[in-house]
């Protein structure tokens, strides 16, 4: 089984499921897992490859988080890498979005607050709320998201990991992602 | 709108595993308030509609002290939200209401909502009020552990003289009484 290559076994119990239905279509699921379910979902697991090189670093690693230097290979898994330390959820910035390979969105969104995302308040918000969940519980999250957003549908998992500074403060938030399904364009996104 | 169309039995889920889940639709608060002329929602849109002028979506709190004001002491289903701090769980809860399923959380933080489901749920609709500045309507399903709720919100969204959404005044509307979810009660679910 190659690293690309995911299995999504479907029998998994979520601990808790949001299903939020906007305007024109748009919805959001999340289901949201506990981490000890993540070798359910991932045959060759790139997510639990990154999951266990967080586990390593202990978190107590001062600016231990460098996967670009560790594990090159595993980078197009980490999906965004964003700042938590301001209190108000949207005004969490992007550091690092990655580049969709089947839409090329991505990188337009880095350095830009969630409060940016007009078009996709909900989903900003939600994010936000999220990423401020793991900051204040210092432990990772698991969802599986399953959207249509102003035209683009998206399945995916995505786990969160938290990352401290030296003091202690969690700064910021990493999340590994994998694809269910290929990203689609169904509409034409503003 | 269509509702009642779909049932799904209320016990569906094995009760030996916690069950937490919440179907939110928004609906257009046009449509939505042309159905609700009768309820305290409606009573509380006019209200909001005649209370001053306009920020965006939001109105001024001071127009609506100015244009009488607003008695909440004989509403049911009002509540009144203090969002001015950036942290959605610093929000404060001014007035609860006094009916429904958390009439004890008025003057606390939404922090000390003990369901984490439900503080997650309201700390997202009210940040979304809050950076929309404008009404928002929704139908709200949601089961949590023993219980499921079925209920229509109104948010409507007043600021400070600098312009800043400072409060959130809102009403719910039971639309099914609390349901144990070992009840063999059918659930109705709306379908749009």
């Amino acid at each position: 089984m190659s690293d690309e290559e995911t299995v999504f076994l479907g029998k998994v119990r979520p601990v808790r499921t949001t299903r939020r239905h906007g305007f024109g279509g748009d919805f959001q699921y999340e289901e949201e897992y506990s981490v000890s379910d993540l070798p359910k979902f991932i045959g060759s697991r790139p997510v639990e490859r990154i999951f266990h090189y967080w586990k390593e670093l202990d978190v107590s690693a001062p600016s231990g988080w460098n996967l670009r230097d560790h594990i090159p290979a595993l980078l197009d898994h980490v999906g965004t890498t964003a700042d938590v330390t301001e209190d108000d959820p949207l005004a969490t910035k992007i550091i690092r979005h990655n580049t969709c390979p089947d839409t090329g969105y991505g990188p337009q969104w880095d350095g830009m607050p969630l409060r940016a995302y007009t078009d996709w308040l909900d989903h900003a918000v939600s994010c936000g709320l999220t990423y401020r969940r793991c900051k204040a519980s210092r432990e990772p999250l698991l969802h599986r998201i399953t959207q249509s957003v102003q035209g683009l549908e998206r399945d995916y998992l995505r786990l969160i990991l938290p990352e401290q500074e030296e003091g202690g403060e969690i700064v910021r938030i990493h999340c590994a992602t994998i694809r269910l399904k290929a990203n689609r364009l169904i509409g034409r996104p503003k | 709108m269509r509702l009642g169309l779909h049932h799904r039995q209320a016990n569906n889920f094995s009760t030996s595993a916690r069950r937490e889940e919440e179907v939110r639709f928004s609906l257009d608060i046009n449509v939505a308030f042309g159905q609700e002329s009768m309820t305290e929602l409606g009573r509380l849109f006019h209200i909001w509609q005649r209370s001053g002028r306009s920020v965006g979506g939001a109105r001024y709190w001071k127009d609506l002290q100015q244009n009488g004001g607003m008695a909440l002491e004989g509403w049911l289903y009002a509540s009144l939200i203090d969002v001015a701090l950036d942290d959605p769980y610093n929000f404060f809860v001014t007035r609860h209401a006094r009916r429904g399923v958390f009439p004890n959380y008025e003057r606390r933080f939404l922090r000390e909502i003990k369901s984490d489901m439900n503080l997650d749920s309201i700390a997202m609709e009210y940040t979304l009020a809050k950076e929309r500045a404008a009404p928002q309507y929704d139908e709200i399903h949601q089961w949590s552990g023993n219980d499921s709720r079925h209920y229509a919100r109104a948010i409507f969204p007043f600021c400070d003289v600098a312009g800043k959404v400072k409060y959130l005044l809102f009403a719910t509307r039971p639309i099914t009484d609390v349901v144990p979810l070992n009840s063999s009660l059918q659930v109705p679910v709306l379908l749009r």
